[in-house]
């Protein structure tokens, strides 16, 4: 498989607090990572340590095969953009003024792209405007085509939906999906707005008190917070044959328990076990959100 | 790094207290210079266009914290030196950028004050020591200059908070402050005046020693301090007093190194937010 980042039992201490906590995490190419975790999880500091703004105390990771280690990590961090935490622009500059500087950083010969970016972040109308006049959410679709200036393929937006309005967490969510799906952009995002996420993220990574708690693709995290009857029953054995021949879709947890998708008729099911010999001891509902897995996942007791 | 000093420089170009600094410095130098000129006409003094044309030396200091603190700071309350490190640019590269930025903008600030100056050539004339004379003092302003730029740089890049602008700033004043000390520690007569005045009229006695003169090696190390400081440098271009020009260039060269050998290992160390 081909990854963008890897991170491998990345450790960052400070002073009195451990800030990430031997850290393992694989973002695929393509992707929408995910970054999901509650206020202090460590989301933001795993950021900074990759945009190289701070120094991990142990561990290691690699930007497109290239060790956070080595001298040419430097040239490896071309190929990514980033806003952290809050867009980093020039609020006396004026959104193209902002561009043309990030362009003369890069190094870039030519001002050709500034027009088509602040096309595609929606600002070309801004015309003198001074970025310190601008929205919340203007800011931070210019902080996002200031990290596109380098015609990036891999972008981290830590937070990018924070104090957003309705409108302008759809703008954003709208721009990220285009980025990904026409410009084949690898996106990681961070993010404590669950429901949102789910409506980006390809694949997920869950983190919590600066541990990696689990890391899953959508395909998988949708599957497991499918609408399901959760059956503990004396054997599975009975229960497979009875569902098999009413053609129901399960899959089996262990010998006395079992997941039954689909809409089902819980009279006819007990019947049909009965006569084959098996006995329901519970039965349940499941129908859970990104939300209700992530805190079943770390334990409840905060906000993700 | 040419990319980041064409940035730095594109910036700089819009920079509000650049400006700022630029303007009031060539107008206090044209102006002060203009009454000081038109005050010696009018009394009938034959001043030479140098006793006042380095005033302003004193002054530039301020000007040259003021930009720094500003200027680098905002790369902080902005955010915008994480872009500059994401883009692949190295710490070492970052600071060497922003200490050649905030020299150049010390070194145009400073040809404002030598432009506004020169009002007072048409009033009282030329320098009455020369070209040289002008060039020599000039050099030790130069030199004053890049020690200023290293000493901000290494402040404004190192303490990344709100009040740290206004420490910067707060430093040129303690350093003034330190100089002024010295100068007048140095300033001491070697003996008190053989003259005194009493009710029967003017009397001449025996010098005797000043207990408040410093001499040997402490006189020495005040020496060395004083031209350590770009500060005291500057008291001694204003006061045309510049005693050991290749010593005050050579303090400078070393205030200049390690400040910036200073700013580079601890930016690098630095985390940054």
């Amino acid at each position: 498989m081909d990854f963008v980042l890897e991170t491998n039992d990345l450790t960052k201490h400070y002073k009195t607090t451990k800030a990430l906590e031997r850290l393992t995490m694989h973002v695929e190419k393509g992707a929408i990572y995910g970054f999901v975790g509650r206020n202090g999880a460590g989301k933001t500091t795993l950021i900074r340590l990759i945009c190289g703004l701070q120094a991990p105390t142990g561990g290691s990771f690699s930007l497109y095969g290239c060790s956070g280690s080595s001298r040419d990590i430097h040239r490896a961090r071309r190929r990514m953009g980033a806003v952290v935490e809050t867009p980093s622009i020039y609020l006396s500059m004026t959104a193209e003024q902002n561009l043309r500087q990030q362009y003369q950083i890069l190094g870039l010969p030519s001002y050709e792209g500034v027009g088509e970016l602040l096309e595609l972040v929606g600002l070309q109308d801004t015309g003198r405007k001074k970025a310190k006049n601008f929205s919340l959410g203007m800011r931070q679709r210019l902080g996002i085509a200031v990290a596109l200036a380098g015609d990036p393929d891999f972008l981290i937006l830590d937070e990018p939906a924070n104090g957003l309005d309705p409108q302008g967490i759809v703008e954003i969510r709208e721009l990220i999906l285009r980025l990904n799906r026409e410009r084949q952009i690898t996106v990681l995002i961070s993010s404590h707005i669950l429901d949102e996420l789910s409506r980006l993220a390809t694949h997920y990574g869950f983190i919590d008190s600066g541990h990696m708690v689990q890391e899953i693709s959508a395909e998988e995290l949708d599957a497991r917070c499918r609408k399901r009857i959760h059956l503990t029953v004396t054997s599975t054995r009975p229960l497979t044959a009875v569902l098999d021949k009413m053609g129901m879709e399960y899959s089996i947890c262990s010998d006395t328990e079992a997941d039954v998708y689909g809409p089902v008729q819980v009279t006819e099911l007990t019947l049909a076990l009965h006569a084959a010999g098996c006995e329901i001891r519970s039965i349940h509902e499941q129908n859970e959100s990104l939300e209700s897995y992530f805190m079943n996942l770390v334990g409840g007791g905060g906000h993700a | 790094m040419r990319n980041l000093l064409r940035a730095n420089f594109f910036r700089m170009r819009r920079d509000e207290m650049f400006w700022t600094c630029f303007g009031v410095v060539l107008a206090c130098s044209a102006v002060f210079m203009f009454f000081w000129c038109r005050e010696d006409l009018s009394l009938g003094l034959a001043a030479k266009l140098e006793e006042y044309y380095f005033n302003m030396v004193m002054a530039l200091g301020l000007f040259d914290a003021m930009f720094a603190a500003m200027f680098l700071n905002a790369e902080y309350a902005e955010g915008t030196i994480r872009n500059k490190l994401t883009a692949g640019h190295t710490r070492r590269e970052v600071y060497l950028a922003h200490f050649l930025t905030v020299l150049a903008a010390s070194l145009l600030i400073m040809t404002a004050w030598l432009i506004g100056g020169c009002v007072g050539i048409p009033m009282i004339g030329s320098w009455g020591f020369g070209l040289a004379g002008w060039a020599h003092h000039v050099l030790i302003a130069v030199g004053l200059t890049v020690s200023f730029a290293a000493i901000f740089t290494f402040q404004g890049i190192l303490f990344s908070s709100r009040p740290a602008t206004v420490a910067v700033v707060l430093t040129y004043f303690a350093l003034l402050l330190g100089a002024s000390t010295v100068e007048n520690i140095l300033s001491e007569p070697e003996f008190s005046s053989g003259v005194v005045m009493t009710v029967d009229g003017v009397r001449t006695i025996n010098p005797e020693p000043n207990p408040r003169y410093v001499s040997g090696t402490l006189r020495t190390f005040l020496e060395v301090l004083r031209d350590l400081l770009p500060t005291g440098q500057a008291i001694q271009v204003q006061n045309l007093s510049v005693l050991s020009p290749l010593r005050a260039l050579a303090c400078d060269l070393g205030v200049t190194v390690a400040f910036t050998l200073g700013g580079l290992a601890l930016f690098g160390r630095k985390d940054l937010r």
